[in-house]
């Protein structure tokens, strides 16, 4: 009985330990907050279908260190996806967004912009973890590479100036 | 058996097993009345020692069970405390089944909107595909219900980072 009671005690103890552990106490900073930088920045959308006729994409992007705020999408390269893509409104001032767009008509290959990203980045530059899923006609997916590069008018396939 | 019995019995066996050991050694001149104090020494001492046996069992039984109660009991906080929550399924990993999901890959996305399209544009929809197609209810198919279709597709949260 005794080892029971001790048992219960010792286990009771435990949590209301874990439970009831002082909390640190709020540091009172009073040094100046550091000067944030913020920069606005353009990110090109550029997949790299190969041979194969690009009639879908989709694009997921997140910027893990949480710097950049999404405010603008814009469209790609002349051609079926010069239209700013599908994107979920929910996306701007966020860090996060899934971009898409298809066509149904002549799909483009080889290197394309699809698409252009504005970011405000504060604290640092952004950095972006991404996915892709790319189409043929009919819905066929194939292996596309996605490259998320900083705009530069020379750089970027297609760039509008 | 009581231990305080005044007047305490051994086991019919044990008894037996005494009177033999006793016959087979022969000694002359044990009478009766030696048989009867020897008997009842030997279940004094037997008594003792059977009730000493039966209460270290029991304790070792006790102190066991209660063991094993304070382990559990620890183990079930422990657990309830350090087990991760559990992470959703990516919202994107829908069921097969889904209508929406056109080529039946297990996520909605934009290759699902683009084969709406070939066949909202081709006329190849069929009266089941009206029924289970018609996103947006207005009793037919066509490019607003490709728009949602693709809305959805890019919906945050279907995003898998």
């Amino acid at each position: 009985m005794k080892a029971l009671v001790a048992s219960i005690l010792l286990v009771a103890a435990a949590v209301v330990a874990g439970a009831w552990s002082p909390q640190p106490e709020p540091r009172v900073d009073n040094t100046m907050p550091a000067a944030t930088t913020t920069e606005f920045l353009a990110y090109d959308v550029v997949i790299d279908a190969g041979s194969e006729p690009l009639s879908a994409w989709q694009v997921e992007v997140k910027d893990t260190l949480k710097h950049a705020r999404i405010v603008g999408i814009e469209g790609g390269q002349p051609g079926p996806y010069s239209g700013a893509p599908h994107y979920d409104p929910k996306a701007i001032q966020g860090e996060h967004v899934i971009i898409g767009a298809f066509t149904t008509k002549d799909a483009p290959t080889g290197k394309v912009r699809v698409a252009r990203l504005h970011v405000m980045a504060e604290g640092g530059t952004p950095s972006f973890t991404t996915t892709i899923t790319a189409a043929a006609p009919g819905g066929r997916a194939f292996n596309a590479t996605l490259t998320i590069q900083p705009h530069t008018p020379d750089a970027a396939p297609g760039a509008k100036p | 058996m009581n231990p305080h019995d005044p007047n305490p019995q051994i086991p019919p066996r044990l008894e037996r097993q005494l009177r033999d050991a006793y016959r087979s050694l022969d000694f002359p001149g044990t009478d009766a009345a030696f048989d009867r104090d020897m008997l009842a020494m030997a279940a004094k001492v037997g008594v003792a020692a059977g009730n000493r046996r039966k209460h270290a069992h029991r304790r070792f039984r006790r102190n066991l069970l209660t063991g094993l109660a304070a382990a559990l009991a620890a183990g079930t906080i422990t657990a309830w405390f350090a087990w991760p929550s559990s992470k959703p399924a990516p919202a994107n990993a829908v069921a097969s089944a889904n209508p929406r999901d056109l080529n039946a890959d297990g996520r909605i996305d934009m290759l699902d909107a683009l084969l709406l399209a070939e066949r909202v544009d081709g006329g190849q929809l069929a009266k089941q595909d009206v029924q289970q197609l018609d996103l947006n209810a207005d009793d037919r198919v066509d490019s607003r219900d490709v728009k949602m279709l693709a809305a959805d597709a890019v919906s945050l949260q279907r995003g898998t980072l």
